[in-house]
């Protein structure tokens, strides 16, 4: 995948703009991400090298991840590993709010369930509770943060091939059949040939 | 010829009859009829040029490389999810391939009550005619309705409901199911086997990894337009300069009236980005007792049409349902639910099957156009389309049942079961809210509208804007009301009618 294509996958596109028309909710939202600490001090280290997810945000992601989607615990690593490797190539504007998204998740726990401890803090039970009210919420902005989120998670988790049986799908076809009556696609050309073909006509 | 862009290592200046932008269902089509016709044409294109085994078959890896925003473009509220393939070929590279002409009806309300004379169904047919015939429209064999269409069939039959195997343009289809992934095996119709190479063959020049940011005018014509390419030898972003006395505009619904902004075109209606059709679609997914495997086979083997109706003295409204399925990512993201009861419905997958409901949508969004950067897509769907839409969500969930299904997932955040026919209250109760549910959109539309007004539409009934000589519009931005199904072969027979009436004038542009 090349560069420019990589990071339009998962683009979350959580821009100032478009969050602020979810309404109130978005705002507060984002005045609230805004003061949130960014700092990893306090999270164990990771045992594969990561690429763009800081210790914290591996944390906050892998644990919502596997809640979301109901896998179990040893999971988080390959999810983990996964998520990193697809937003390493965002744009530093989609990068940003990735990392906007997950601390106001990390940290939202104070906003919205007044709870004095940070989400990866919460027990299983409680973090459910809590990720199931961004669900369930009626402001439009945390909605849209846990589709956000559910997404991320789907993307990371499903896309690896081990699993595939776990489901029942079969996967891609490539190589498993033989296809007949291909096109001869065209083989493009260089500058300097098409420049020419146009001065000739 | 198509133009190695990885070759490019300076600013490239082309001089054709004619530029074309995009080369989706409307501008393929276009750019291969002035070819033929004897024009010099240059086909510029945001995508990459990708075919065959390119097509890798695995969500993580086509989604981003062939959608749009990485397939994540979203109305500004995040209420629908539109999707837009960017790939030499546009979206058809990533259609189901249905073909479905637009209703008999709704034509003639558009040539009788909307001013656009010649677009009438008698009009419109040899233009439909030519581009089935070229792209391979016909219809599906019995023995090729998959699993999840049969439960449409089987479920709509039982209740009594219109519905028909539909015409597709695919061609020995050896039913692997990746079609929203890009064909591997090149056996779809699509632009980038039917008419993108006859536009080559006939001697234009194919331009992709190339945005076009500006179409050009001087005194009220056309002179060309300016992008840049995202692709070079030097790493570079270098400048293509097209001069040219036709320009056809086909970026689709969304770019070209940024496009259209960007270059600051006159827009004396104040319709540009203006009345914008999404024709939103939400899925109702049942368990089935046995496997449907859904993913397989041919995405969308039937249509049930018994919901929309039309008349002629207005659009008419409704809906049309079909099968719809999502390979894993795509359709974990979607189900709904949270933790282990979403784990066990993705553990059901092979028993999963899903109607989509397709509204002929009186919602008018628009888009919000700045200088720079993507417009926002402004949608709030409204309240008689939001009674249709709960009354569809309704209707499917009859035909699953009907069809034999044990339960039925409604599209919402959380996980809303329908365990008996007629036990539809969650639907009223829970109504439409800011994303929730999820809508899906493949088709924006209506943003340049055509119209013979100039003080209300963006072009003329021939797609010629009304303030630019020589400048024409051959996308789905044309539609001036939804077209209330599938709009791939509307777009195209409307590209051909387009390019036709410039071969018919060309003394008035060459
Ligand atoms: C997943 C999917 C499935 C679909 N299935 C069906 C189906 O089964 N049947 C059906 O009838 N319809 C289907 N559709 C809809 C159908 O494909 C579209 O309605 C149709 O292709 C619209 O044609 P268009 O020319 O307006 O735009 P497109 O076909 O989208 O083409 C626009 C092209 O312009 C390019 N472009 C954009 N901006 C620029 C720029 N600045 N410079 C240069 N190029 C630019 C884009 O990359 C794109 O290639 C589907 C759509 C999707 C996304």
């Amino acid at each position: 995948m090349d560069d420019r294509t990589t990071l339009e996958a998962l683009r979350l596109d959580l821009t100032r703009r478009r969050l602020l028309q979810t309404g109130f909710g978005g705002v507060l939202l984002l005045a609230f991400g805004a003061v949130l600490p960014s700092g990893c001090a306090r999270y164990s280290p990771v045992e594969r090298s990561l690429r763009f997810l800081t210790r914290k945000e591996f944390a906050v992601v892998t644990q919502a991840g596997v809640r979301i989607l109901g896998l179990p615990d040893s999971a988080r690593e390959s999810l983990g590993g996964s998520i990193d490797g697809l937003l390493v190539d965002l744009p530093p504007t989609s990068q940003s709010q990735a990392r906007l998204m997950l601390r106001v998740v990390e940290h939202g726990t104070i906003l919205f369930d007044l709870k004095p401890r940070r989400f990866t803090r919460l027990t299983p039970v409680e973090q459910d509770a809590y990720l199931r009210g961004w669900m369930e919420s009626t402001l439009g902005a945390r909605r849209v943060i846990f589709r956000a989120l559910k997404a991320l998670a789907a993307l990371g988790y499903y896309a690896q091939t081990a699993s595939f049986a776990e489901i029942g799908y079969d996967g891609p076809w490539i190589g498993r059949i033989e296809a007949t009556g291909r096109v001869a696609h065209e083989v493009p050309v260089d500058l300097a040939t098409v420049l020419a073909a146009r001065r000739a006509s | 010829m198509i133009l190695d862009t990885g070759t490019v290592d300076a600013d490239v200046e082309l001089r054709a009859d004619v530029c074309v932008i995009g080369s989706g269902a409307g501008g393929a089509v276009a750019a291969a009829e002035l070819a033929e016709a004897g024009y010099s044409v240059v086909l510029v294109e945001d995508g990459p040029y990708l075919h065959g085994e390119d097509f890798v078959q695995r969500e993580e890896v086509m989604y981003p490389r062939l959608y749009r925003e990485g397939g994540t473009r979203a109305t500004a509220d995040y209420t629908v999810l539109v999707s837009q393939g960017r790939a030499v070929g546009g979206s058809t590279v990533v259609s189901f391939c249905l073909c479905v002409r637009p209703p008999r009806p709704l034509l003639g309300y558009w040539s009788r009550h909307l001013g656009l004379a010649g677009l009438e169904h008698e009009a419109m047919h040899p233009f439909f005619r030519r581009v089935e015939k070229r792209i391979g429209a016909q219809r599906i064999l019995p023995e090729q309705v998959n699993g999840n269409s049969a439960k449409l069939r089987q479920g709509s039959e039982k209740l009594g409901y219109r519905g028909y195997i539909p015409l597709h343009n695919r061609v020995d289809c050896l039913l692997t199911g990746f079609c929203a992934l890009g064909c591997t095996y090149d056996r779809k119709g699509d632009m980038l086997t039917t008419y993108v190479p006859a536009a080559s063959r006939a001697g234009a020049v194919i331009v992709p990894d190339c945005e076009i940011t500006q179409v050009r005018t001087d005194k009220g014509r056309v002179t060309g337009a300016v992008g840049v390419f995202r692709r070079s030898r030097t790493g570079t972003e270098h400048a293509l300069t097209v001069t040219a006395r036709v320009v056809v505009l086909a970026a689709g619904a969304i770019n070209s009236p940024r496009i259209w902004r960007q270059s600051r075109l006159p827009d004396q209606a104040d319709a540009v980005g203006r009345n914008l059709r999404l024709q939103p679609q939400v899925v109702v997914t049942a368990l089935y007792p046995e496997p449907v495997e859904s993913w397989k086979g041919i995405p969308q083997g039937y249509v049930v049409d018994e919901f929309l109706t039309m008349g002629g003295r207005s659009a008419g409204s409704g809906y049309l349902l079909v099968p719809a399925f999502a390979h894993p990512v795509a359709a974990a993201s979607m189900l709904p639910g949270y933790g282990d009861e979403h784990r066990e419905l993705m553990g059901l997958y092979p028993r999963l099957g899903a109607i989509a409901v397709l509204l002929h949508d009186h919602t008018r969004g628009r888009l919000e156009l700045e200088e720079a950067g993507p417009p926002a897509v402004s949608y709030r769907l409204g309240g008689s389309d939001e009674d249709r839409l709960l009354d569809a969500l309704a209707k499917a969930a009859d035909i699953s049942f009907a069809a034999g299904a044990e339960k039925v997932f409604l599209p919402y955040n959380q996980m809303v079961t329908i365990t008996k026919r007629g036990a539809y209250q969650p639907i009223r109760d829970r109504g439409v809210r800011v994303n929730d549910p999820l809508f899906l959109s493949y088709q924006p539309q209506g943003t340049l509208r055509m119209g013979r007004d100039r003080r209300k539409a963006v072009v003329d009934p021939n797609g010629e804007a009304h303030a630019v000589r020589g400048l024409f519009v051959a996308d789905a931005s044309v539609f001036p009301t939804s077209v209330a199904v599938p709009a791939q072969v509307t777009v195209m027979a409307l590209a051909t009618r387009t390019a036709q009436h410039i071969v018919d004038h060309a003394d008035r542009y060459f």
